[in-house]
């Protein structure tokens, strides 16, 4: 079982409340095996082989949306993601994932996106083949999310890339990276899938590999590299690291701005995962007239609407829904105008539920909108 | 009683239940039937690490108003089901755990902040709030409860009123139970009633006071109204080693009979000197650390540590200076993470309790007699962190580095120490708590403590929950 891997978490959560505080689901779902004890007290039954894996257990593994707070509070150095995506990695080796689970891994192998939306379907909204080349500086990776339900994030990206005069294409045969399969448990289908996406990619043979989605980024920065997966050493960056890059080489110079107060909402990924913090906030320090109003819960500890691998919010629609309500507020609560954000999920989450006056924007959307 | 697990008088209960909160706010799931057979309490965490069966609930559910916990508590009387309050679950003696099963009341979405007075400094809350996000919220509006207990993130406000719970700065804002104005309680019959809304009055007994501390056996708390403070403009803290437990013991007494308001003074015993400070602080001393704080207006706190320096230096000592002493205040929750805390394998419990300044080193010398002559496995530790007008608080521990495999012979040891330790403190003026509570851990030691005057908690008792339904088997009242 891959949970022995992760039998010192286990054992230190089980008996512990430390971080029940910070627990995005646990905070909103206010169940006790929601929290990371929860999580430890069901593994450690299952590790000794006091409990199997139920329908209730597996259900309640899939209950945690991957955020990473818990691990971010930890003064253990615990780490309650990693067990709970061995945890769904054993389950899947067993077969017993839930109906909802397998119908997204069928959806990604089928159509090469988690929703089941036709392939060819993919970039509809951008326009036309002259996105496409068969050798590039730069490969931008659009992302499922982005493609399918936020394309005025990839539009807006586009215009950059533009405006920069960058040699870049994007990949016409593009599929999800296979992160939300290996966050499902699905390690060798991800594996799989990873593999066809790297060869497309070194088939473009690009220096620089860009994407506007934290989870692709985390996919190639992270999970790549793990799984020995070769990227021909190609440089991976987010696109808020891209962008902070044009600005300061001047190769884009975003225009003066209404005043306005926008307020910026870290993730999971590009923040606690790889730090990313102070480029957004250079960019939109490079607008004058934008001022930047922080939330009090900010980079490392800022609050999660669920979004790595866009996975959660598909298998737990009315709680996600209330993790976003819960950003919505905290946001409101600077006083500002705009909240913006660096991912598509993210961004969908927090459309569906704004019951708020805040402008709802992708970073890149914001820095299109200026040149 | 309780309906046996495969009647299907239980889909009724769930009906009925689910018609009340919504399906989404009731769960007979095994996972939720997992995490809700074991708090903080040692015993049924070595029940779980040995594999053995525990007690669960059947149900649990989550109402978000009083008018739900009203018709949930009407649900139980109708079936004579057992209603267990649960909280946080982090209640160290056995409090919130459904050991006759039936259902479970989980109070966290009962957690809405209602209202902050800014004129009497008062806030009204709903007691199924995480004590830290209260705080949190407080903070931004430039006020706290000064309530800053370790289980801040973990535990409710609810847990802490029936618990008559303690933060690190009580010394200065008093325990819970000094903090609240007023409280709202639903009844096992359903009915639900409000406490006087303010605490000082000769309008007979206080009602308030009754409901706290009685750990859900009288009923379950929904809405508290507490006193806030401004935060205050400095925070000061000072720390000092001195040769030994009594001079530290001395030095502390001085402090508060001299009527200085420290917010907080910590004293560790020589062994946890040696031991956790030094783990966790990387203070390489031997002897008895002692930090106090205190906070408010800079020109205030400036003149109350002066005095306070003059007293602790008229002892032998070391000064350790403020930094040392901030650093505790920086890490003060940090002991309670899992590479820090005591853990199974090991056994170990907190002997917290409390007696005037005349008896209160007896006391801690009592039980460490006990635990040395009488039970060599273990070792006993102590702090003493919550002080009045009149004593302080003893937060001793006895840890057992290596109990028997067997669960029966652990948790007979396990008692067997609570109580020679109990009965050695009693005997010296100790009570047998003085923050955790009582729960199922201390239960059988509750009619020593209070001798015939025991009756009149268990008259309250049955007058109040005639058919035994709320939490039954704790506090020492009758179980199932
Ligand atoms: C790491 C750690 C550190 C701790 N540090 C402290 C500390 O510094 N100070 C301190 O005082 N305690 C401390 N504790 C103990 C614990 O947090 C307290 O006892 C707290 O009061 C329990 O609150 P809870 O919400 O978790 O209650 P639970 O454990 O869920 O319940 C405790 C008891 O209260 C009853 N109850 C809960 N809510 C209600 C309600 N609304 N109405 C009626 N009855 C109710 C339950 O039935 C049960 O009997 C610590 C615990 C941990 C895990
Ligand atoms: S992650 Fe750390 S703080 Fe959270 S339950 Fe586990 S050990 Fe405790
Ligand atoms: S990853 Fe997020 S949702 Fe999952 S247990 Fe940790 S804090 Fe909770």
């Amino acid at each position: 079982m891959l949970i022995s891997e992760h039998t010192s978490t286990i054992e230190a959560c089980r008996f512990c409340f430390m971080c029940r505080h910070v627990c995005t689901v646990g905070v909103i779902g206010g169940r006790e095996s929601d929290i990371p004890r929860g999580k430890g007290l069901i593994l450690f039954k299952v590790l000794k082989g006091h409990a199997d894996y139920s329908p209730d257990l597996v259900d309640a593994l899939y209950r945690c949306c991957l955020c990473g707070l818990c691990e971010t509070w930890c003064k253990a150095d615990c780490r309650p993601p990693d067990a709970i995506l061995a945890a769904r990695a054993d389950i899947v080796a067993q077969g017993k994932e839930p109906v909802a689970v397998r119908r997204i891994k069928d959806h990604l192998l089928q159509t090469g996106n988690p929703f089941g939306l036709p392939a060819e379907e993919r970039f509809q909204a951008l326009g036309g083949p002259d996105l496409f080349r068969g050798q590039a500086e730069v490969v931008y990776y659009v992302g499922c999310d982005t493609a399918y339900r936020q394309p005025q994030i990839a539009t807006a990206m586009l215009k950059i890339l533009g405006a920069a005069n960058a040699d870049f294409t994007l990949l016409p045969n593009e599929r999800s990276t296979g992160k939300p399969l290996s966050l499902l448990g699905y390690r060798d289908e991800a594996r799989t899938m990873a593999e066809q996406l790297a060869a497309e990619i070194r088939g473009v043979r690009p220096k620089l590999l860009v994407t506007t989605c934290p989870s692709a980024f985390d996919a190639f920065k992270t999970d790549y590299p793990a799984m020995g997966i070769d990227l021909a050493g190609v440089e991976v960056l987010h696109a808020a690291q891209y962008v902070d890059r044009l600005i300061e080489q001047g190769a884009v110079v975003p225009r003066k701005q209404p005043a306005a107060i926008a307020t910026f909402l870290d993730g999971t990924y590009l923040g606690r995962t790889h730090a990313v913090y102070d480029e957004p906030r250079r960019i939109l320090g490079a607008f004058a007239g934008l001022t930047l109003g922080e939330m009090v819960w900010a980079r490392e500890l800022a609050y999660s609407c669920g979004e790595p691998g866009g996975v959660f919010h598909l298998l737990h629609p009315e709680l996600s829904g209330r993790m976003a309500a819960r950003v919505l507020e905290e946001a409101a609560k600077t006083g500002a105008d705009v909240l913006i954000t660096a991912c598509p999920t993210t961004l969908e989450l927090l459309q569906k539920g704004n019951h708020t006056k805040l402008k709802l924007r992708d970073l890149v959307e914001v820095v299109a909108a200026a040149l | 009683m309780r309906v046996p697990t495969d009647s299907y008088l239980n889909e009724f209960l769930y009906t009925e239940l689910a018609d009340v909160v919504g399906p989404e706010n009731v769960s007979t799931s095994q996972a939720d039937k997992i995490a809700y057979s074991c708090d903080y309490y040692w015993i049924p965490e070595l029940w779980i690490d040995r594999g053995r069966p525990s007690p669960e609930p059947d149900v649990v559910v989550h109402p978000r108003t009083a008018e739900e916990v009203s018709q949930i508590c009407r649900i139980a009387a109708n079936y004579k089901i057992p209603l267990t309050t649960w909280g946080g679950g982090s209640g160290s003696q056995g409090g919130a755990l459904p050991i006759h099963g039936g259902i479970v009341l989980d109070t966290k979405k009962l957690n809405r902040i209602l209202e902050i007075d800014k004129t009497s400094l008062t806030v009204t809350a709903e007691t199924g709030i995480i004590m830290q996000h209260l705080e949190w919220e407080l903070e931004r509006e430039g006020f706290g409860t000064m309530h800053e207990p370790a289980s801040i993130g973990c535990a409710t406000l609810g847990g802490f009123l029936a618990h008559r719970g303690t933060g690190v700065l009580s010394t200065k804002y008093g325990k819970i139970e000094d903090m609240v104005m007023a409280l709202e309680a639903v009844l096992a019959d359903g009915t639900i009633i409000n406490t006087l809304p303010v605490p000082r009055h000769a309008s007979g007994p206080d009602l308030s006071q009754l409901f706290l501390g009685s750990e859900g056996t009288f009923g379950v708390m929904t809405k508290a109204t507490l006193k806030i403070h401004p935060l205050p403009e400095v925070r000061r803290f000072h720390a000092f080693v001195f040769p030994d437990l009594h001079t530290g013991l001395e030095a502390g007494r001085q402090l508060m009979v001299r009527r200085l308001r420290p917010s907080v003074i910590r004293l560790y015993d020589e062994a946890e000197t040696r031991r956790l400070i030094r783990r966790v602080l990387g203070i390489d001393k031997e002897g008895a650390y002692l930090v106090f704080g205190f906070d408010g207006d800079r020109d205030l706190v400036d003149l109350e540590l002066s005095k306070a320096l003059a007293i602790c230096r008229s002892f032998p000592h070391e000064d350790l200076g403020p930094d040392l002493g901030q650093d505790w205040w920086d890490h003060r929750y940090d002991f309670f993470f899992p590479n820090h805390m005591f853990h199974l394998p090991q056994a170990f419990g907190t002997l917290d309790t409390v007696a005037t300044f005349a008896n209160i080193e007896n006391v801690y010398r009592a039980m460490k007699q006990v635990v040395e002559e009488q039970f060599p496995m273990a070792r006993y530790i102590g702090h003493f962190s919550h002080w009045y007008e009149w004593g302080c608080m003893l937060y001793a521990r006895f840890i057992i580095d290596d109990p028997p495999q067997d669960a029966h012979e652990a948790a007979q040891l396990y008692n067997r120490v609570w109580d020679a330790c109990l009965r050695a403190a009693m005997q010296q003026g100790g009570l047998l708590n003085e923050h955790h509570g009582i729960g199922l851990k201390l239960g059988r030691l509750m009619r020593e403590l209070y001798g015939p005057a025991y009756t009149v908690l268990e008259n309250i008792k049955r007058a109040i929950d005639p058919n035994n339904i709320m939490n039954p088997g704790k506090m020492g009242f009758q179980s199932r």
